[in-house]
């Protein structure tokens, strides 16, 4: 349904930094008027009754309340799989869109890991004719994968495909091992005003490893990797782009190191030309998770060190870490059945963004609210060179609703998986409402 | 290298004096009227030997060469390097002492390895070395013989500005281009092409070059432009382009030049050309193209070298 007024909201607008109570009108899909108040109620003269804060919109003819809610842009996902073609059983672009929204992401970018790899103008036109149809709940765009069949050999046309619409280019999952064809990308994407991303990652010394090298894994038996896995292949790409053109981003990075070399590099000049980013269980949980939440904890990169998380948090206060993303990885269930050697690496993200944000960073105080929003809207909008989504008269209304008082335990996904460490567990921060173009798109069916 | 007796190489288009090359260009205009055109060779080197040492592939270059030595009376000696002793590992300062040895005043050097010209310089006595092309270094002729095309139609060089298009990274041609091209004093070099086959941003102000990212911007200030091979058979699928898509982005297209370019643009190619990829057909066919003129002029101005350096250098 199309909500035509939001009212009695707390403004969260990293755009221009501002916070602020306010009615919003909405008409065409469009912001056209805010109307900003000095506090919650004090227009209406009602105090704030902390049983209306149920996380539940009230809307009556299409204007919608949420005491004690705040309103952001629409979240941006930088980094998830939605396994089309090739792994319907896992997801599809659609269900994946269903995820997204109910995690209050409006915009959200697909690896092109799928089978086949999204490596050529047929199959990147064929998933773009797909996301069309989830056009409706979420922007999605789609990175193309940097060589033929992710097979790092042979590049892929990026004029074409960045003509078609490619956001960028990957081979997630995989790096770009050979360092050459790195540099020729970055410089050839230049050109394009596209960019390269990488999975960074030494495969030589990742081996057979399912979970981060230290004290559990040995505990356990099972084969580690190393954190070095990680950080030499950052090392790695830092100096490969200082002698290139483009720009560079780096997936999800998870370690102390890692962290610090991409600090480093930006203070050294690179600010311009590498972004990075972090997925929130790499900043809510560490290997011990293993223990607790087997394969539904086996990702890539791994759960690291306490040291490790705090050092991504540290970056994602000071600027270091440009973006969170989700690396939404949906599997089924059967697959993670299999036990810590056998389960594919993956954990589902979009639906817990959020609130894992919320409920690790923020009201563990260490990350400020604006922050936290940032990292999800702005900041992965720079990364892509989008415009910056705002809540401003004439933006579009694009919108999250959410309260980070309320609860919320996730029982269920509307994901068709649910490999989430997560699953039954509850997080402070809920999605209360995700408006596309002004229309509600989740809740689905209310009112 | 100049010395007092003047000029005895032609190693590379660092050492080319202004006076030198316009002089070059009189003379190359004398044996085009009076000899090319008339169809009446001379007898300038009678009896001199003209090694020509390929040990790359080339059509025009060699071709070229050869016909300015016989069109001066010359002997031209070709080594088929495939046959040659070179096979049975003989050095290539070897090769050119053998060579002179035998009576070659000229030694015509083409080699894959950058300074190779110059390797032979060093071992030489007597004889004359020109480099031919030595890897992605240099080729002075080529550049000699361009800059001549330009300035037999506009009488001025140095009044106009030049685009070159393509692969500048690995391109002699344009190397050679960019340094004859300030030394006579042009007014712009421009390049444009896909980023990672444009040298980096240092070396190009070193070489006094500015890349133009819009192709369109770049065209429409051009007086001549240069258009590079791209070399398929060098990067093959190491471009994250297919040909197809080179063309879109960075052809010399019929639409291009109808659209972009000035109306009396020159547009040149050193060869071989990949129609159809860097260059259209209509384009290469076409009034604006100057690339048969490129021939005809490289026999000129190769014939116009071969005196220039008996004469400096009398021995």
């Amino acid at each position: 349904m199309n909500i035509s007024r939001i009212i009695d909201v707390r403004v969260v607008d990293p755009a221009s930094g501002c916070e602020y109570f306010a009615d919003l009108t909405l008409q065409k899909g469009f912001i056209v008027k805010i109307e900003h108040k000095n506090r919650l109620g004090h227009v209406r003269g009602q105090p704030l009754d902390s049983k209306e804060s149920s996380g539940c919109p009230r809307i009556s003819r299409g204007v919608l309340q949420a005491r004690g809610a705040c309103v952001s842009p629409s979240l941006w996902d930088l980094h998830v799989h939605l396994r089309e073609p090739g792994q319907e059983q896992k997801e599809t672009i659609l269900t994946g869109a269903g995820a997204a929204v109910r995690g209050g992401v409006g915009h959200l970018f697909a690896m092109p890991n799928t089978q086949p790899a999204i490596d050529s103008e047929e199959i990147l036109t064929a998933v773009t004719a797909r996301a069309a149809e989830a056009a409706h709940l979420a922007d999605i765009g789609f990175f193309a994968a940097a060589t033929i069949a992710r097979q790092g050999a042979k590049p892929v046309d990026v004029y074409r495909l960045s003509k078609l619409g490619a956001v960028g280019f990957s081979d997630d999952g995989s790096p770009i091992g050979d360092a050459r064809l790195l540099r020729m990308l970055l410089d050839e994407t230049s050109a394009l005003g596209s960019f390269v991303a990488d999975h960074c990652e030494m495969p030589d010394l990742m081996a057979d490893g399912v979970m981060h090298e230290g004290r559990h894994s040995r505990h356990m038996g099972l084969p580690g990797i190393p954190r070095q896995a990680e950080y030499l292949a950052v090392s790695r790409d830092i100096e490969i782009l200082k002698i290139s053109r483009g720009r560079l981003h780096l997936a999800h990075l998870s370690t102390r190191e890692s962290v610090e070399a991409v600090r480093r590099a930006k203070h050294e000049g690179l600010a311009g030309r590498l972004t990075c980013e972090a997925c929130p269980h790499h900043f809510s949980l560490t290997h011990d998770a293993i223990k607790l939440f087997g394969p539904n904890a086996k990702v890539n990169p791994p759960l690291r060190e306490k040291d490790d998380l705090d050092a991504i948090i540290d970056g994602l206060q000071d600027g270091t870490i440009d973006a969170i993303a989700s690396d939404h990885a949906p599997h089924c269930d059967w697959e993670k059945d299999k036990g810590m050697i056998e389960a594919p690496f993956g954990l589902i993200g979009l639906e817990t963004m959020l609130p894992v944000t919320l409920t690790y960073l923020v009201r563990q105080g260490r990350l400020p609210l604006m922050r936290a929003i940032e990292l999800l809207t702005v900041g992965p909008a720079k990364v892509l060179g989008r415009a910056v989504p705002a809540i401003a008269v004439g933006q579009p209304a694009d919108l999250v609703i959410f309260d980070p008082e309320c609860e919320v335990v996730f029982d269920s996904f509307v994901s068709k998986s649910r490999n989430s460490p997560y699953l039954g567990h509850s997080l402070y921060g809920k999605v209360v409402a995700t408006l596309r173009k002004g229309r509600m798109v989740y809740p689905e069916g209310s009112a | 290298m100049p010395t007092k007796k003047g000029l005895r190489h032609l190693l590379d288009t660092v050492s080319l004096e202004k006076k030198w090359v316009y002089d070059l260009f009189a003379e190359a205009a004398r044996y085009k009227k009076q000899v090319i055109a008339a169809g009446r060779p001379k007898n300038d080197l009678l009896g001199e030997h003209v090694g020509l040492l390929f040990f790359e592939n080339s059509t025009r270059t060699r071709s070229s060469f050869h016909i300015a030595a016989a069109n001066l009376g010359a002997d031209p000696v070709t080594v088929e390097i495939a046959f040659s002793s070179v096979q049975k590992g003989e050095s290539l300062e070897d090769t050119v002492m053998t060579m002179e040895a035998t009576g070659c005043h000229f030694l015509v050097i083409r080699h894959g390895e950058p300074l190779a010209s110059e390797r032979a310089a060093r071992v030489s006595k007597n004889a004359h070395v020109i480099n031919a092309g030595d890897g992605a270094h240099e080729h002075p002729t080529q550049a000699l013989l361009d800059t001549f095309t330009v300035y037999e139609r506009r009488k001025d060089v140095a009044g106009l500005t030049y685009l070159f298009l393509g692969d500048i990274l690995h391109s002699r041609v344009a190397r050679s281009n960019f340094i004859l091209l300030r030394n006579l004093g042009a007014k712009r070099l421009l390049v444009c092409g896909p980023p990672s086959l444009l040298p980096p941003d240092e070396e190009l102000k070193n070489l006094g070059v500015e890349f133009v990212g819009n192709m369109r911007q770049a065209m429409a200030q051009a007086d001549v432009i240069q258009v590079l091979r791209i070399q398929l058979e060098r990067h093959g699928d190491r471009l994250a382009m297919t040909p197809g898509s080179y063309r879109e982005a960075y052809g010399m297209t019929r639409q291009r030049l109808r659209e972009y370019c000035k109306k009396n643009v020159m547009i040149f190619h050193p060869g071989p050309m990949n129609v159809g990829v860097e260059i259209d057909r209509d384009v290469a066919d076409g009034a604006h193209s100057c690339v048969l003129a490129q021939v005809v002029n490289g026999v000129a101005i190769r014939m116009a070298l071969l005196t220039a350096l008996h004469k400096n250098c009398r021995r």
